[in-house]
């Protein structure tokens, strides 16, 4: 029984041309537009340079400063007057003065530059204040140990610095597994869509008027877009490891068992949202609010949730993307084990059990159409004073 | 023909009314959305889990790891025995940052013999690992020059770097995302509302009274527009209202220029959904087509990520996206205090945008009765 209607569900996909479009293409096409645009890693900001001192130090710290891969200066001014317009107008990110007497050392004193930094985009923002910061603070400790011969400008303490998983701390390394989670939400969607069709086309009604049981009925539309699903797996797993440069380095069987029961899990919540959705549209509405807006702030993918208030964590744990991403990127780009991961597996499992549970509950085999509620009173009477 | 509009206007409020799930659905979605992200990204980047190996367990290398523990950024977590056990908690995720004192610290620091630390980061969480070894790095170097020399900060802070940052002095994410938070919903539900209108009748076969009504296109496609215009500046005002109010983002510019603009803007918008609505048989359809839009339009537009991050071609194509024009208008108001002098070739290009747009919508709506 369940078979049939999943039979037919998989026909319907394949017949569907935006559903099959959004089961099949539109993971991968979504991904390669969000790699690409996702990025934080900063290049080139432009940089505005107001060169006070005009000496060999001078020019040897702005060479230095556009050399770096992160910056490059765009403008040169003459007065610091100016910036604030260049930052107003967006032309600049940030400016750096620097003194008339830069470069002239003495033991008490070394002239410092100092950098202004729009702080509008914060993430931005933060990366270029770091790197002029370190290429200034490394420029005049260098200039103020050649002129005084000494190594009293060294930094007390030397670190030195390793980096694991991702060497260039590349932000696309990082958002890759994090978006998987976001791209596997679409089979959901047209999960929530496909329960909401068929009780708008009133193809409901024959499917209760089946002997079939609402959890028969239910599995079986859930399966062919779990099918699909892992399908998206393994296409976008490839995509990661052969365009994107984000090597996989666990185990592949390890890694289909979490996004296996993370389809299941949000697929689930797909069809409570599909049996509490009276038509299409509401379905759509509730779906985007559900599955791609949160995870895409929440699931660690762009904001760590370490940081995020115990409130907001709560609630994040109870969508199945969290987790998800917590574990398929360890497995995916650490390599971890399966049995570190557990807790996610056991709450990955709870999730879709619950889902699958609660939509059986409210799903009541009766036709009980939005259509044919009568409206309440207060309405008809409004209705006809306005008419 | 006023009167024409304000009837279709009129029906098209009725029908709005008469659906109970839809508005609900978008005020009360749309404030949850924005508290959410307010909350998920009102604060900066902090707790991040450390985990220290002490080699030399002197009262310097204690003080050097109480320094690190008093930071809002990190948090020490974990000592360990041993490099490896670093590696292992790393993946496991338990540490995104290690750090490894060497034997003799305290003795090499307090000699100015400069020992060496060894930070290791978890590159899978790049962007806490970013600020986890920025963070460390300026605390060792600060305990550094206390140990050694007997230096604190204020001896010798002039000697280094000066760093202002403007408009956003504390650098708070929030400031940059519930702007544009807020304006990518006002806007979503307006395109949606929108796109509805036409396809509705269309699905309800009710298209051909429109068109056979002794109405021109151009009174329907107004009308049509002027409800989800009402819908979409109510909006604009609660999100705008609580970004600030509640929310505590600054609006330093001028709020009639936003407000005049944000009508601009948002009949660009509405044009693109109306002529979707044309174009789709179904409400679904038209849906569909919407949410396909909105997620590029989220993508170009520097919603998450600012726009001078990605590709030159990217960039290029991302100028006829009127929301790109939008965030920069909303950011450079609220945060900046910049005027029309500047954002003019934004709000020409809005301008165009919608022109263009309404003119394809006005040569589209005739032709397309099945």
């Amino acid at each position: 029984m369940m078979l049939a209607i999943a039979r037919k569900e998989f026909i319907h996909i394949l017949r569907d041309r935006g559903t099959f479009l959004l089961v099949t293409i539109g993971p991968l096409f979504l991904m390669v537009i969000f790699t690409y645009t996702l990025t934080t890693d900063v290049k080139e900001a432009p940089l505005a340079v107001i060169d006070l001192a005009h000496n060999d130090a001078s020019t040897a710290l702005i060479d230095r400063l556009d050399a770096s891969p992160k910056i490059h200066v765009e403008r040169h001014l003459a007065s610091a007057d100016e910036t604030d317009n260049l930052f107003k107008r967006g032309e600049v990110v940030a400016a750096v003065v620097i003194p008339a007497d830069y470069g002239q050392v003495s033991l008490t004193r070394v002239p410092q530059v100092e950098a202004i930094i729009d702080g509008t985009e914060p993430i931005s923002a933060e990366t270029v204040l770091t790197e002029v910061y370190q290429i200034a603070d490394a420029h005049s400790r260098e200039l103020a140990g050649d002129a005084l011969q000494s190594d009293l400008f060294e930094p007390p303490i030397y670190t030195t610095q390793e980096r694991l998983y991702n060497d260039a701390l590349s932000s696309k390394v990082d958002f890759y597994p994090g978006l998987m989670g976001m791209m596997l939400g679409l089979p959901a969607i047209a999960l929530s869509l496909s329960l909401a069709r068929e009780r708008e086309n009133g193809t409901l009604e024959q499917l209760m008027a089946t002997p079939i049981a609402k959890r028969a009925l239910l599995l079986g539309k859930l399966w062919p877009y779990l099918g699909f699903g892992m399908v998206d797996v393994y296409a976008l797993l490839a995509l990661g490891q052969w365009v994107y440069d984000v090597p996989f380095t666990g185990n592949l069987l390890a890694y289909s068992l979490i996004a296996f029961l993370f389809m299941f899990a949000s697929l689930g919540m797909g069809l409570v949202v599909s049996v509490i959705a009276r038509t299409q549209q509401v379905a759509v509405v509730i779906a985007i609010l559900v599955f791609f807006i949160p995870p895409f702030f929440m699931s660690g993918t762009f904001f760590p949730v370490d940081a995020m208030p115990q409130l907001v964590q709560l609630e994040m744990m109870s969508l199945p993307a969290t987790h998800f991403v917590t574990a398929g990127k360890a497995i995916y780009l650490q390599g971890t084990a399966l049995r570190e991961l557990w807790l996610q597996v056991v709450l990955l499992t709870v999730i879709s059990v619950e889902m699958l549970e609660v939509s059986t509950f409210i799903f009541r085999k009766k036709v009980v159409g939005g259509f044919r509620r009568p409206a309440p009173p207060v309405l008809t009477t409004k209705e006809n004073a306005l008419s | 023909m006023i009167g024409h509009i304000i009837t279709i206007a009129w029906k098209e409020l009725l029908h709005l009314r008469k659906d109970r799930f839809l508005i609900p659905v978008f005020v009360i979605g749309g404030i949850l959305e924005l508290s959410l992200i307010a909350w998920a990204t009102g604060q900066p980047i902090d707790n991040i889990p450390m985990a220290v190996v002490d080699l030399d367990q002197s009262p310097q290398s204690e003080a050097l790891i109480d320094a690190l523990d008093a930071s809002d950024t990190l948090t020490h977590k974990q000592t360990v025995s041993s490099v490896d056990k670093v590696y292992d908690l790393m993946q496991r995720n338990d540490a995104v940052l290690g750090v490894v004192i060497p034997e003799g610290y305290g003795a090499a620091v307090t000699a100015g013999e400069r020992p060496s630390v060894r930070l290791i980061s978890n590159g899978a969480e790049a962007v806490q690992a970013t600020e986890a070894e920025r963070t460390a790095q300026d605390i060792i170097f600060r305990q550094g020059m206390r140990d050694a020399y007997h230096m604190e900060p204020a001896d010798y802070e002039s000697e280094l770097p000066k760093v202002t940052v403007k408009y956003n002095e504390d650098l708070k994410r929030g400031w940059y995302t519930l702007p544009a938070e807020s304006g990518f919903i006002f806007y979503i539900f307006t395109v949606i509302l929108a796109s509805l209108a036409i396809s509705r009748e269309r699905e309800r076969g009710t298209y051909e009274q429109l068109l056979v009504m002794p109405y021109r296109s151009i009174e329907v496609i107004l009308g049509k527009a002027l409800a989800p215009m009402l819908v979409g500046t109510s909006l604009f005002l609660a999100m705008m209202g609580l970004t600030v109010f509640a929310f505590g983002v600054p609006f330093r510019g001028s709020f009639i220029l936003l407000l005049v603009i944000a009508l601009l803007y948002l009949m660009a918008e509405m044009n693109k959904g109306v002529l979707m609505s044309i174009g789709s048989r179904t409400q679904l359809q038209a849906m569909l087509l919407v949410f396909v839009l909105a997620i590029v339009d989220m993508i170009f537009s520097g919603y998450a990520v600012a726009v001078d991050t990605m590709p030159p071609a990217i960039r290029t194509l991302s100028n006829f996206v009127p929301i790109r024009h939008w965030l920069i208008i909303v950011r450079g108001v609220m945060l900046k205090d910049v005027g029309l002098s500047v954002l003019w070739p934004h709000v020409a290009a809005i301008l165009a945008i919608g022109v263009v747009y309404a003119t394809i919508t006005a040569s589209q709506y005739r032709r397309h009765t099945d």
